[in-house]
């Protein structure tokens, strides 16, 4: 093959130092692994989890929030201070013509699914056994497309619930303490005093006790029976969107066409978004510091590979080759280490989370989540590359400091 | 003599250590040489002759006066353009540091002209087997540099030194690691080449018999050029 001279010379080099550079290699081949694995670690977790979030909460939501009552004067007056006693004013959660709402909010671009839904608490009665649980009342086949709650149905069919009027799922730790099962009646009653005896047909999963311990899906119309109101009565729409990380100028934008409180995701779960915060922080900044301690082994090859081959760099000089061609050189040699190891270090780091992905963790979990994600292997890929380009720019700067004068009148 | 035939002109030239203590190496050292002449420089040790030569070879930079190679004014340019420039115009013969121990001779020849790239890779193959044979080293020519005798990496070196056919070559003690055999071998080539080639040598030497073989030798003491044209008896 025929390279140009200084690649020629950098094969040489890496060719006749194979010892060497399978070290160098494999020090950078465990730092990409290593990062490569724990990065997908953190992708494969962060992903479970806010699907976790998304299986009960949309993108945003609009919901009516509570107010407080005002002071009766104006608050530059300052000569009579009114001690009042503040209080919610709020006197019904709907939202006024929720239908045109809606209309507005699924007309918006960004939007890719709204619902409506009713929100009510309600006891869950079977002899004189009571269960406090809170009760949803919505369009279940739109719904399931929003939050997929099939997949998490263990017993009877979401789209049982439509076609029935006085049907509800149950959640599964309510079904054991009744010990309920699909086709059977349960007797509801919400907090106004409604009480209706509905059949059950179907159970959810969602693995999360709270949920499963409480929450039922009845239809719409049942909800709004249940509060005593009327077929308008709305108290949050929900909305998912096209990219859930954007959501910030999303609610601005909602703000716009409704006075309601638009909320996101982001803002209902931030206990949530800050653990992962943190693991992720932590995640990356123990796989870094693996990633430079790798770049340290390259740097420190390529120091001892310059200081053996000084002579060679001066008879290099001596005929003719400049100092960015020495810099070449072993930036060259030093990206060759850089491609060898970054490429066993991405095959390294996918049989460790082939491994981890068929340990078994048990509960609502499954298989651990880690995926290959081809953006992180990019990612890893193009890291170690950098990593090893600067490790070694240091030694071959040195390098083509080299004054031949000194290296010859020794 | 016609000054275009003038390879290389010093005028005032000047060099300090300043190590351990400021000490003058090369005072106001004013010569030229002409194309085709074998040049020996000759001092007893410590004269500044080594220092001389590589201010010629335009790799020490910091020195005073003003060195002329072909035409061209050589101080004040950059490392790069002084690389460039011996690439093109001087090829090095030394003492001790002979050859790239992990490149076949062949390839220890070809690097300079590589680099050059005035030819393509096989026009320089071809060049640089022509060289070898010249110096009786075409068999040698893919060993592995390393594994050839001290006397051979000598002649390799040589080979290198002509690839781009400079129009000067310096030698650093080019013999003196040599045994008599081998040194008459290089004598012989450096001779054939200003003859036969027109190439202009330049070689620091405290061999005499090399010394007597060239053209002219100028003698250095405490840095100063004490003769131009040294005789020997």
């Amino acid at each position: 093959m025929r390279f140009p001279v200084n690649i020629d010379i950098a094969q040489t080099h890496i060719l006749k130092g194979f010892r060497q550079t399978m070290v160098a290699s494999l020090g950078v081949a465990l730092g990409v692994a290593i990062y490569l694995f724990m990065n997908s670690l953190d992708y494969g977790f962060s992903g479970f989890s806010r699907d976790n979030i998304f299986q009960s909460s949309a993108h945003v939501k609009i919901y009516r929030d509570d107010v407080l009552s005002q002071s009766l004067l104006p608050e530059e007056t300052h000569k009579v201070n009114a001690i009042i006693n503040p209080q919610i004013t709020t006197l019904t959660k709907t939202l006024i013509n929720p239908e045109f709402l809606l209309n507005q909010v699924q007309e918006e671009p960004y939007i890719t699914n709204a619902i409506a839904q009713v929100d009510y608490t309600l006891f869950y009665n079977r002899g004189k056994t009571q269960v406090k649980g809170a009760g949803i009342g919505v369009n279940m086949s739109e719904y399931n497309e929003m939050f997929n709650t099939q997949k998490y149905m263990v017993a009877g069919n979401v789209a049982d619930l439509p076609s029935n009027p006085n049907g509800v799922i149950i959640g599964s730790g309510v079904a054991e303490k009744l010990s309920l099962n699909v086709g059977d009646n349960i007797t509801i009653s919400s907090s106004y005093g409604v009480s209706k005896v509905l059949r059950i047909v179907g159970i959810f999963t969602f693995g999360n006790r709270k949920l499963d311990d409480s929450r039922s899906y009845v239809n719409i119309n049942t909800a709004q029976q249940f509060l005593k109101e009327g077929p308008t009565y709305v108290n949050t729409i929900y909305a998912n969107t096209l990219d859930p990380d954007n959501t910030d100028a999303y609610v601005q934008q909602l703000q716009t066409i409704t006075e309601y409180t638009v909320e996101d995701w982001k803002t209902t779960n931030a206990d949530i978004l800050s653990q992962d915060n943190t693991r992720g922080t932590m995640m990356t900044s123990i796989s870094l510091s693996i990633l430079v301690l790798a770049g340290f082994i390259i740097f420190n090859i390529l120091s001892s590979t310059i200081s053996q081959k000084i002579d060679d760099i001066a008879i290099l000089k001596a005929t003719g080759f400049a100092s960015k061609d020495v810099i070449v050189i072993f930036i060259l040699e030093a990206l060759i280490m850089g491609v060898i190891g970054t490429t066993i270090g991405l095959g390294l780091g996918t049989v460790l989370i082939f491994i981890l992905s068929n340990v078994y963790m048990g509960g609502p979990v499954g298989y651990f989540p880690i995926t290959y994600e081809w953006s992180l292997y990019l990612q890893s890929f193009i890291l170690g590359l950098l990593m090893t380009v600067f490790a070694g720019y240091i030694p071959a700067r040195r390098a083509s400091h080299v004054d031949p004068v000194d290296i010859f009148r020794k | 003599m016609t000054p275009s035939d003038i390879v290389l002109r010093t005028q005032g030239i000047g060099k300090y250590f300043y190590n351990p203590v400021t000490f003058k190496v090369l005072d106001d050292i004013n010569f030229h040489v002409h194309r085709g002449e074998f040049l020996t420089l000759v001092g007893k040790s410590g004269s500044g002759k080594s220092t001389l030569l590589y201010v010629l070879s335009t790799m020490d930079t910091s020195y005073e006066g003003e060195l002329e190679i072909l035409g061209e004014t050589v101080s004040g340019k950059t490392s790069d353009q002084s690389s460039s420039l011996r690439n093109q115009n001087i090829g090095f013969v030394f003492q001790f540091h002979y050859l790239l121990p992990e490149f076949s001779c062949l390839k220890n020849v070809m690097l300079p002209a590589l680099k050059l790239g005035r030819y393509s890779y096989e026009e320089i193959e071809e060049r640089a087997y022509r060289k070898l044979e010249i110096l009786g080293l075409k068999d040698q020519a893919l060993k592995q540099a390393s594994k050839l005798s001290g006397g051979q990496q000598q002649r390799v070196s040589i080979a290198r030194a002509l690839i781009n056919d400079p129009a000067i070559i310096m030698g650093d003690e080019p013999t003196g690691n040599l045994d008599s055999k081998n040194a008459q071998i290089v004598f012989d080539i450096f001779g054939q080449l200003a003859q036969e080639y027109n190439q202009t040598i330049i070689a620091v030497t405290h061999d005499t018999d090399f010394a007597k073989a060239s053209d002219r030798t100028i003698e250095l003491a405490d840095g100063k050029i004490i003769s131009l044209d040294k005789k020997y008896d």
